[in-house]
């Protein structure tokens, strides 16, 4: 029943007494409507779940507070990427089947104070939950928080059916790979066909040299094939492998060329008109000797 | 959603079918009822319905111009839904258009269902006035009726969307098509959408790959067709496909597959000049679909053989 959607825009603002610290700070500006938004791609591996975290993390950063929910039941790894593994006691199947409060699912982030992920069962399936139970969970959530950000497993069964359900907005995640396009097409359809219309697209791990070489698709080549907006573009770096592995979200890396593009990105969900920029490969001939001989880690920087 | 209740007895009935929610109207209520009792359905439930389009039944019930654009004055301002179109079952409308009043009266709204999510195309092209007979359908099959802005309406029958599957293609061998019916689909056709329709088909918008268009006349796409696209379904070897940028690999007109030969693609998409382009099969019956461009005065306006693959089946 995607095409009703419960509550939407007109959603009950939250009881006073839980957001009482937030109102003296909003009490000027309008209230910023909570978003519920979906990180979702089709394909596999693309980088959804690191896009996921550090779109929650960028958003935090922000100011924001700010969910991030892994929907991946059964392979959950949002939690790793985020290095909070340790720390989970109870998951989103537990919240939602009423073994645990909601903010007893909800495990604070080491780096944030108003950054909270919702982690994944791992002992079941995707089928345990539905796309209702989620909107209604999200709708709770929507209460307190500024963004919840869900993030999709991959493939379009019954666990992408349910990450979509309470969305309101969806970003793709794609990579400059025919498959992975071919993917993110199918997906744009289906959210469309759900109601998500105009959903924004990131590229991610684009190497500007082998584009400028003419050996990957570049911006333009997928924009006009995908005809929707670029949300941004993530250049390959290998200090995103780095932080990941280390359970940090490589935006909080000042230096890491992604983690400077998906600051980009959370100001731009935030309504920021940050304009796109073109990665460009460092043009430096020592750079360029330092990459061939494997000494440069980052490969690339972006203007 | 399997369940249904009743609103107000004999008035509204408000049935889940799928991810669709179909409002029945009884057809024997006088229409001033009927748009208070669906007025005061969609209040009471205001905020469950918001946003998108959705297909009126009008039944068997006559209405005039200005008892359609009430309706979608209703569904607008209550809900912010959108009507794209009127439907009614044939016979209806031949009803009422053999009728004393030369005004197309249009038969009344018993239903409203918001429409298919996959294709959302909308049906209704016709040039030729008004053609009653409806080759190939059967009676639960209806016509569409395209509305304008003004609320007027213009009837033109159509086939109802896109029809699932080749049935249509067995019987009485030879085309059966006789060419004014056109569905128009008015957004990009992407990977996994399937549209199959018995006329021709112009997409105002891409096909991407992965998607396919099978229509039994000429396929137009008004935009880059890179997905398959098999004009002629049902044996009209002298439809056409034609696009404005034509990147497809496999065309098949009738039951003539043919493939794009090595080499013809154009540069690995710089920032190309497109030129409308045009397949046909050969008029000497071999089988072959050539793609030419359709000006061909256009420089380097050459047609080019694609490599028959055989014939298949539709």
């Amino acid at each position: 029943m995607s095409e009703i959607r419960l509550g939407g825009k007109g959603k009950t603002t939250g009881n006073p007494s839980v957001c009482s610290e937030r109102d003296s700070r909003i009490t000027t500006a309008a209230i910023p409507p909570s978003k519920t938004i979906v990180v979702t791609s089709g394909k596999g591996g693309v980088g959804k779940t690191t896009t996921t975290a550090n779109i929650g993390a960028g958003l935090a950063l922000r100011g924001h507070r700010v969910v991030v929910m892994d929907t991946d039941i059964g392979l959950r790894n949002l939690d790793v990427v985020m290095g909070l593994e340790n720390r989970i006691v109870y998951d989103l199947v537990d919240a939602i089947e009423g073994r645990c409060k909601l903010n007893q699912a909800m495990i604070r982030d080491r780096h944030q104070q108003e950054l909270y992920l919702i982690p994944a069962a791992q002992t079941r399936d995707k089928n345990c939950i539905n796309p209702e139970q989620l909107t209604d969970l999200c709708r709770r959530l929507e209460e307190d928080f500024d963004y919840i950000i869900i993030d999709c497993p991959a493939g379009i069964e019954q666990g992408f059916r349910n990450a979509i359900g309470p969305a309101q907005e969806a970003i793709v995640v794609t990579t400059p790979e025919v498959s992975a396009i071919r993917d993110a097409d199918r997906v744009i359809g289906l959210l469309e066909a759900a109601e998500l219309q105009h959903p924004r697209l990131i590229i991610n791990r684009i190497r500007p040299g082998m584009v400028k070489r003419g050996d990957m698709l570049d911006k333009d080549d997928i924009v006009e094939l995908l005809a929707v907006d670029v949300l941004g573009l993530v250049p390959a770096d290998d200090r995103l492998i780095t932080a990941t592995n280390q359970g940090v979200p490589v935006i909080h890396d000042r230096k890491a060329p992604s983690g400077q593009a998906f600051a980009r990105i959370a100001a731009r969900i935030d309504g920021d008109d940050v304009p796109l920029m073109d990665l460009e490969p460092k043009s430096n001939l020592m750079n360029r000797v330092r990459y061939l001989m494997g000494i440069n880690r980052s490969e690339y920087t972006h203007a | 959603m399997p369940k249904s209740h009743t609103i107000q007895p004999d008035a509204i009935r408000v049935v889940g079918r799928g991810t669709n929610v179909d409002f029945s109207i009884d057809d024997s209520v006088p229409f001033d009822l009927a748009e208070r009792r669906l007025r005061e359905y969609l209040s009471q439930c205001r905020g469950l319905y918001s946003r998108g389009r959705v297909s009126v039944n009008v039944g068997r019930r006559i209405l005039a111009p200005d008892q359609l654009a009430s309706i979608k004055n209703i569904l607008g301002c209550e809900t912010g839904l959108t009507v794209s179109r009127y439907w009614c079952p044939p016979d209806v409308l031949s009803t009422a258009l053999a009728g004393p009043d030369s005004r197309p009266a249009l038969p009344s709204p018993p239903t409203v269902a918001p429409e298919s999510p996959v294709i959302t195309a909308q049906a209704g092209l016709n040039n030729n006035g008004l053609q009653l007979a409806f080759p190939g359908l059967d009676a639960t099959q209806s016509t569409f009726t395209e509305i304008d802005d003004a609320g007027g309406v213009s009837p033109s029958p159509a086939h109802p969307g896109p029809v699932e599957g080749p049935e249509h293609l067995e019987g009485a061998p030879g085309p059966k098509f006789t060419g004014n019916q056109a569905l128009i689909i008015k957004h990009t056709c992407r990977s996994g959408e399937v549209v199959r329709y018995q006329g021709d088909v112009v997409v105002f918008g891409d096909v991407n790959p992965g998607a396919e268009i099978v229509a039994d006349g000429d396929i137009v796409v008004l935009g880059s067709l890179r997905g398959t696209a098999h004009a002629g379904a049902d044996g009209d070897l002298k439809a056409t496909i034609f696009a404005l940028n034509l990147e497809s690999h496999r065309l098949q007109i009738g039951s003539c597959v043919g493939e794009r030969p090595h080499g013809t693609r154009k540069g690995k998409s710089g920032r190309k000049a497109v030129s409308p382009q045009i397949a046909y099969l050969s008029a000497a019956g071999d089988h072959s679909i050539f793609v030419a461009p359709f000006d061909r005065s256009a420089s380097g306006g050459r047609e080019y053989q694609w490599q028959s693959v055989g014939l298949q089946r539709p």
